[in-house]
């Protein structure tokens, strides 16, 4: 096994067993970020978050990533897409313990399903109104 | 992960220092905080069920 880029050996291990052994469905990751994004230009984070989640992608032929240049999207962001019935989205790069939570959410979003309880999955098919969740965090 | 259960959910994970427009928008000092419809807060890490509750409050269908 090898380190792949931004992510270590070790890590890059673990989460090719969890990929292996959780995902189901394909889930593409829809990155919008600058053109020749780089450390001098406008969004500072652009180069670094493209090449962690190509480093992700890269851990399971199950994970696609799409690469959106000079979108009307803010940037960099990322949507994931599988079997999510709502929208998932990161804005900004996933570092700290929100990468944790990246490489849970690919795994949720491939299999549809998450470890919400019985109760709750049932309040939430009887909404009848949009619900847009934002959390902030910053990388620890 | 309420997003990937409903279609009604969208959800949103912003990294607060790359947004610091949108982070002082929401008056964000201590992380994670938690908006939800732009009238429900949450600070901190909260219970399944809390946060829940603050869904359907935001979604009017409480």
């Amino acid at each position: 096994m090898c380190a792949v880029g931004m992510i270590s050996e070790k890590d890059a291990g673990t989460i090719r067993d969890l990929f292996e052994k959780n995902l189901v469905e394909p889930v593409q990751i829809e990155y919008h970020t600058q053109a020749d994004a780089g450390e001098d230009g406008d969004c500072q984070t652009c180069k670094q978050t493209g090449e962690l989640l190509a480093d992700v992608a890269a851990l399971s032929p199950n994970v696609h990533l799409h690469v959106h240049e000079n979108t009307s999207e803010v940037v960099p962001s990322f949507e994931l897409k599988g079997k999510n019935r709502g929208r998932v989205r990161y804005l900004g790069i996933p570092a700290g313990y929100e990468f944790t939570s990246l490489i849970e959410d690919i795994i949720d979003v491939s299999r549809g399903e998450t470890k919400l309880s019985a109760a709750t999955r049932e309040a939430l098919a009887g909404l009848k109104h949009p619900v847009h969740i934002q959390v902030f965090f910053t990388p620890t | 992960m309420m997003a990937i259960e409903s279609p009604m959910v969208t959800a949103d994970v912003i990294e607060a220092m790359e947004f610091p427009d949108m982070a002082a928008k929401y008056m964000v000092r201590g992380v994670p905080k938690t908006i939800i419809n732009e009238v429900e807060e949450l600070e901190g890490a909260h219970p399944e069920q809390s946060v829940l509750s603050a869904v359907l409050r935001a979604a009017g269908d409480q």
